[in-house]
């Protein structure tokens, strides 16, 4: 029984998160950057960081990665491997944050979001461009990552709570 | 909000901060630079205006087709006729200051502009003859 | 944050669950490892760095072949260059030409073909480049510069004066395949030899893999292979003679084809009293030559490069600037004030050609 809810909630999340991550796409993003998302479903792997175990949390994000890049047709593209360096070792960190209990919701997801976009610039600019001036884009992309993991903990804030009274009826 | 939260934020900001201080800037732009597979392969004066062939990385050295098309217009920088699909570069607009990027991750090529300062001493060579 | 729901170790569904767990992870890690590798492999130049000839040499190229196998054949064929016309070796064919003196020697083609572009560039250059200054050199001691017992002295002028008399292009006939010296006077083709060992890397690279680019460069002399990315330019910088404070270079030159040599003062010298001995002589006066102390000269191929530029150090700065197109090359000279002078066509050069 406490299995079946399990995968019935990690569906839940996987489904959320896709549909977060395909609908950002239309989000205006204010900085000069290709290929720069918000990252907003981010929020869905936070809550599931507070709900769920940790090996569930490292298999939502595989099939959030995974199969939105199926979707939008990027699968073994560049920008694949860009979303799933940056994707994992923004998961990584927050794990291991979450596990020290000295940061809130804000402070994880702010870490995770900035693991995420270093990652990925990381993979841009020694393996893919192999250019140092790709570091340029840091600023931005430190300040976006900061902003979009504040949203990112208040929506999980939010989410978790609707869980818990809708769980109580 | 816990007392970590605040460093936290704290210290990305001002690593975002010193970053940006590090990155050229309060330059006038005078040469765009495109850089392929990490290496310098142009270089052009941002005073001329001008349509040039960008030959992106292509793994088949040797038989490498255009694979952009880089305007120079009024000091001002941008590409068209991408032949990747996503056409990231394209969307990034036209750039005029140092600091400023145009990326193409297909193809590996990045184009940046220099200073003044910085073209004086020199580019990056391939080579040195001595 | 809540307390995380431990999963049951001892169920099974869980055990399965971690098997497929770790086997996608697994799977991700491969793709993300052959992927890196896969990249690393199409890499467009391969870089190979050794020493020859006495000094540095440096490949780049870019080929669909096996890069390995074309950079080890250029690294074969300047060995056996360098050993056939190396001034040191005592049994090569220089060597052999320079023991028989006037006994006419039978030479192969390739030797005669340099010899007779050697004489062709002295007599056009009016000796100023040089192949039969081995008794000055050998006197200065400057053809044992690779040894450690280095023997730099400035000679006396009887010396120097004996030297000149069995020195000098006009002491080296040819006829057909058959060569000899006058007066005593000793082949040395230092001048030429490493622009010919690039030539003939580029023309090894090109007959292996006729759609290889790439560049090689001994010692500072750089022959191009082909365009980079197969169409654009390579990027030379020219070193300064001396080092000035936060400049670089003295130029940046911009090749898709042909040669690029340097010669200069700080190359190869001694100082004595405080006065610079250098290793490029003037064949009248059999002293180092003055005036100029760097000469860049871009031609066809690196042999005329390398050549010419020795040429455009003894030369008068203004006679080069206007000589040197006619043999087709082009020069930056750069004097003693550091000042630099180029020849007319030189700018083009300085440009992208795209």
């Amino acid at each position: 029984m406490e299995n079946n809810r399990k995968v019935v909630r990690i569906a839940l999340f996987v489904s959320l998160a896709l549909a977060v991550y395909l609908v950002e796409n239309a989000v205006p993003v204010p900085v000069p950057i290709p290929g720069f998302k918000w990252g907003f479903s981010n929020f869905v792997v936070l809550m599931s960081l507070t709900m769920l175990g940790t090996r569930d949390v490292l298999w939502i994000v595989i099939f959030k990665v995974l199969l939105g890049n199926f979707l939008s047709g990027k699968f073994l593209s560049p920008v694949f491997f860009i979303s799933c360096f940056g994707n994992l070792s923004g998961v990584l960190s927050m794990i291991a944050l979450s596990k020290t209990r000295c940061f809130g919701y804000i402070g994880i997801s702010v870490i995770g979001a900035f693991a995420n976009n270093l990652a990925q610039l990381a993979v841009c600019g020694v393996w893919l461009l192999r250019s140092v001036h790709i570091w340029y884009f840091f600023p931005y992309i430190a300040l976006m990552g900061t902003v979009s993991g504040v949203l990112n903990a208040l929506m999980a804030k939010g989410g978790e709570q609707w869980f818990r009274t809708y769980r109580k009826n | 909000m816990r007392k970590g939260d605040w460093l936290l934020i704290g210290g990305v900001l001002l690593l975002s901060v010193a970053f940006a201080y590090w990155i050229p800037h309060r330059q006038a732009a005078s040469t765009v630079i495109v850089e392929v597979d990490g290496r310098e392969a142009y270089r052009y004066s941002i005073r001329e205006d001008g349509e040039y062939p960008i030959r992106g990385y292509q793994p088949a050295v040797g038989r490498s087709e255009t694979t952009h098309i880089l305007h120079i217009r009024n000091g001002q920088v941008y590409v068209e006729e991408a032949r990747c699909r996503d056409k990231i570069c394209e969307r990034m607009g036209k750039i005029d200051n140092p600091g400023q990027l145009i990326v193409c991750v297909p193809y590996k090529v990045l184009i940046r502009l220099e200073g003044d300062r910085v073209v004086d001493t020199g580019a990056h060579p391939d080579a040195v003859t001595r | 944050m809540s307390a995380m729901p431990s999963p049951d170790p001892h169920s099974l569904v869980t055990l399965q669950k971690r098997v497929w767990f770790y086997a996608l992870l697994l799977l991700i890690f491969a793709v993300a490892v052959f992927s890196l590798l896969l990249t690393k492999k199409t890499a467009p130049y391969t870089t190979k760095d050794a020493i020859q000839m006495g000094t540095y040499m440096r490949i780049c190229l870019g080929t669909e072949k096996n890069p390995h196998t074309l950079i080890d054949a250029m690294i074969r064929e300047v060995k056996r260059i360098e050993n056939k016309y190396s001034f040191h070796n005592k049994e090569n064919v220089l060597a052999e030409i320079n023991w028989n003196g006037e006994e006419w020697t039978y030479v192969d083609e390739e030797t005669q073909f340099i010899l007779e572009r050697s004489y062709e560039l002295a007599l056009t250059t009016k000796g100023a480049f040089d192949p039969v200054l081995g008794r000055l050199t050998r006197l200065w001691g400057f053809d044992r510069i690779d040894k450690d017992d280095v023997a730099f002295r400035v000679p006396t002028d009887e010396e120097l004066a004996t030297a000149r008399q069995a020195s000098g292009y006009r002491n080296l006939e040819i006829r057909g395949d058959t060569v000899r010296l006058k007066n005593g006077a000793l082949l040395d083709l230092g001048g030429i030899v490493k622009g010919y060992a690039i030539d003939r890397c580029v023309q090894v690279a090109r007959e292996l893999d006729p759609s290889a680019t790439g560049y090689v460069d001994i010692g500072g002399d750089i022959g191009i292979i082909g365009p980079k990315f197969g169409g654009a330019d390579w990027i030379i910088s020219v070193q300064p003679p001396r080092e000035i404070a936060g400049v670089r270079q003295m130029a940046a030159v911009f090749l898709k084809t042909g040669g690029i040599a340097t010669s200069g003062d700080y190359q190869r010298y001694f100082e004595v009293d405080g006065k610079r001995y250098h290793h490029i002589l003037n064949g009248e006066t059999g002293m180092p030559s003055t005036g100029t102390i760097s000469v860049t000269v871009i031609a066809q191929n690196s042999m005329d490069a390398d050549a010419l530029s020795t040429a455009g150090m003894v030369l008068e700065a203004d006679y080069v600037l206007q000589i040197l197109p006619r043999l087709g090359g082009q020069a930056l000279i750069i004097d003693s004030e550091l000042h630099k002078r180029a020849t007319d066509g030189w700018a083009s050069f300085e440009k992208n050609h795209p």
